[in-house]
């Protein structure tokens, strides 16, 4: 699946896992948004929200519920991120980029393992 | 080594995850606190933080990434300041309205053409703001605590392209503040001073204005004397500006519309009128009346390009939601009639004078003078107040008559060419239905202005004229005559075919 468009107006409360997004390693475009400006979106995730594909390139989600985005989540293919009336408080929090940074070192250093032993 | 590594990948991941990234869009996010470390974001174009309420800073790495060019932190209500000393290259729109703790601002940009500081808590306008020398929109509503302005510095070329002002509410703005602000800016067309209630007088260099054409000078209580205006100033509103010596300035005023609309009549907008303190109609006003209509004696039609009117509106007024109707009658018979209405909210404290231009379109046939009468009334807000003349207290009518060079082309001349360019039977005149009563002596009568600098003209061989003429004459009726199938031709367009038909034949 490469992309998502979900209107959540008419729609009601949603709870979804948090790796709802896991299988869907080829998203490119991510639109979910309701068209009553200012009112909240609908979509919550009780245990928070592990993954997003980094294919992504265009990213709308309004009223997103969590207070960053996933800290695996990384954003360099990103172009338009459109995440009005969220709940953000930091797009990425610091600790979990750190959480993340260390995820980088580790599989670097079993990268610079496996090729020093092949 | 292992550590190298460790900071190469926060280098990496800090700075380097967003070089995609080509909107960032956050509009309302309450609660959002920061904005990570862009600098590498080197794509991004438009950033629109609009109700960010938390966002308390904003890393300066932000204004110098190279493509940005739209940037809106409106209503971010905890940012204190905006400081850099980073020139962008290419941000172009900063909005930066209802910011409301702002104390702290100096951005500059070689792209900026629009700034937004209204309601912002700034004190001091560093005199970087002049730096921004493509800004055509600078907005400082409401700046209430801005007292000081840091004078362009010599090398600066100042804000050529801004031709509007608005300082309205910056009630602590003074004329030496004023007078950086107008040194800053070259070509004024509009300055609207609303509510600057420490403003006791204008600074000298507003003369320098030489576009200015709206001034608003509205509850400006302390404002005692406004220097000499320049010739440019047409509309001037100074509502309930009691102290104001109000009768030189009216003078000037009325003096600017004469000679302006004799020459030019404008494109008439609602908002085009004069407004200020005045318990008499001025003696420049040939016709005059202490009642709410007046018939005057009848004047010539030819060269008439409209009329000024002022309409006095007695102290206790209540402007808001009234607007003023002016119906015209010819021979008792209306023929047009406009109105105006003003946005002003409170109640007049002492007479005010409105002062208007009307131009005058009617196209009645068989006379060379128009009998005309004027009656103003006032539209109230509610059904059963619905009409009224209570408040007006008496008025005025000028009536203003093209003074233009290439209108002088004199009733002779015309006169001749009609003799000599024989015209096609069945061309009526547009402003005639016979073109019996277009007598040469009639023109001759009824121009009023000199010929002096005319001179020239008159070497010109009438006959010579008559045979260039002849040539154009068959497109130029033809032109007429569909012009006058689709819309009602003016006496004023008219004559000025026959200017373009003179500028022809030299």
């Amino acid at each position: 699946m490469e992309g998502i468009t979900f209107d959540c107006t008419e729609v009601g409360n949603l709870y979804l896992k948090s790796d709802s997004f896991r299988s869907m390693t080829n998203l490119r475009y991510l639109k979910i948004y309701n068209v009553s400006l200012g009112s909240t979106c609908n979509v919550y995730f009780p245990n928070g929200l592990e993954w997003l594909s980094d294919k992504l390139r265009f990213l709308r989600w309004d009223g997103y519920c969590l207070e960053s985005l996933p800290p695996t989540f990384c954003a360099e293919m990103l172009i338009e991120l459109h995440m009005t009336h969220s709940k953000l408080k930091k797009l990425w929090d610091g600790i979990q980029v750190q959480m993340c940074l260390d995820i980088l070192v580790n599989l670097l250093r079993y990268e610079r393992k496996s090729d020093a032993h092949s | 080594m292992n550590l190298m590594v460790s900071k190469q990948c926060r280098v990496y991941f800090s700075l380097q995850n967003l070089v995609n990234l080509n909107i960032l869009w956050l509009e309302s996010s309450k609660d959002l606190i920061e904005i990570p470390d862009l600098s590498r974001a080197t794509n991004l174009r438009k950033v629109y933080l609009f109700e960010c309420e938390s966002l308390c800073q904003l890393h300066p790495s932000i204004f110098s990434l190279p493509r940005l060019t739209y940037l809106c932190l409106g209503n971010c209500k905890k940012i204190e300041s905006l400081k850099t000393n980073i020139h962008s290259k290419s941000l172009c729109v900063l909005l930066l309205d209802g910011c409301s703790s702002l104390m702290e601002f100096s951005v500059t940009s070689e792209e900026m053409t629009q700034l937004t500081l209204r309601g912002t808590a700034i004190r001091k306008l560093s005199s970087s703001i002049w730096r921004n020398c493509k800004l055509t929109s600078l907005d400082l509503t409401e700046c209430n605590k801005l007292n000081i302005v840091e004078k362009k510095l010599s090398d600066d070329h100042g804000l050529g392209s801004v031709t509007e002002l608005d300082l309205s509410g910056c009630t602590e703005i003074d004329a030496s503040s004023l007078w950086s602000i107008l040194d800053g800016i070259q070509s004024l067309k509009r300055l609207k001073l609303t509510e600057c209630c420490n403003l006791e007088s204008l600074p000298e260099n507003i003369q320098n204005h030489s576009m200015l054409k709206w001034l608003d000078l509205d509850d400006c209580r302390k404002l005692a004397s406004l220097t000499e205006l320049p010739p440019s100033l047409l509309y001037l509103k100074a509502v309930n500006c009691t102290y104001l010596d109000a009768d030189s300035t009216q003078r000037s005023l009325l003096e600017n519309m004469v000679q302006t609309f004799s020459k030019d009549p404008p494109y008439e907008e609602d908002d085009d009128f004069s407004f200020l303190p005045g318990a008499q109609v001025p003696c420049k006003f040939d016709f005059q009346t202490i009642e709410s209509s007046i018939t005057i004696s009848p004047i010539p039609k030819f060269g008439l390009r409209g009329f000024i009117f002022c309409i006095i509106l007695s102290e206790g007024f209540h402007v808001y939601h009234h607007s003023l109707h002016c119906i015209i009658f010819e021979h008792g018979k209306e023929v047009d009639r406009f109105r105006i209405v003003h946005e002003y909210t409170g109640t007049l404290i002492s007479d005010h004078l409105l002062i208007c231009w009307h131009g005058y379109n009617i196209l009645e046939s068989g006379s060379n003078d128009c009998n005309l009468s004027f009656q103003f009334i006032l539209q109230g807000p509610n059904e059963e107040l619905r009409w009224s003349t209570e408040g007006i207290k008496g008025c005025g009518v000028l009536p203003v008559y093209n003074l233009e060079r290439g209108l002088d082309l004199d009733g002779g001349e015309i006169g001749k060419l009609k003799f000599s360019a024989e015209y096609p039977e069945g061309f009526d005149w547009p402003w005639e239905n016979h073109n019996d009563e277009l007598q040469p002596r009639a023109f001759e009568g009824e121009v009023r202005s000199s010929n002096n600098e005319n001179e020239d003209d008159q070497k010109h061989s009438c006959c010579s004229i008559g045979m260039k003429l002849f040539t154009h004459f068959l497109i130029i009726n033809s032109i007429l005559f569909l012009l006058r199938k689709s819309l009602i031709l003016q006496m004023n367009n008219c004559l000025k075919f026959f200017m373009i038909l003179e500028n022809i034949c030299r």
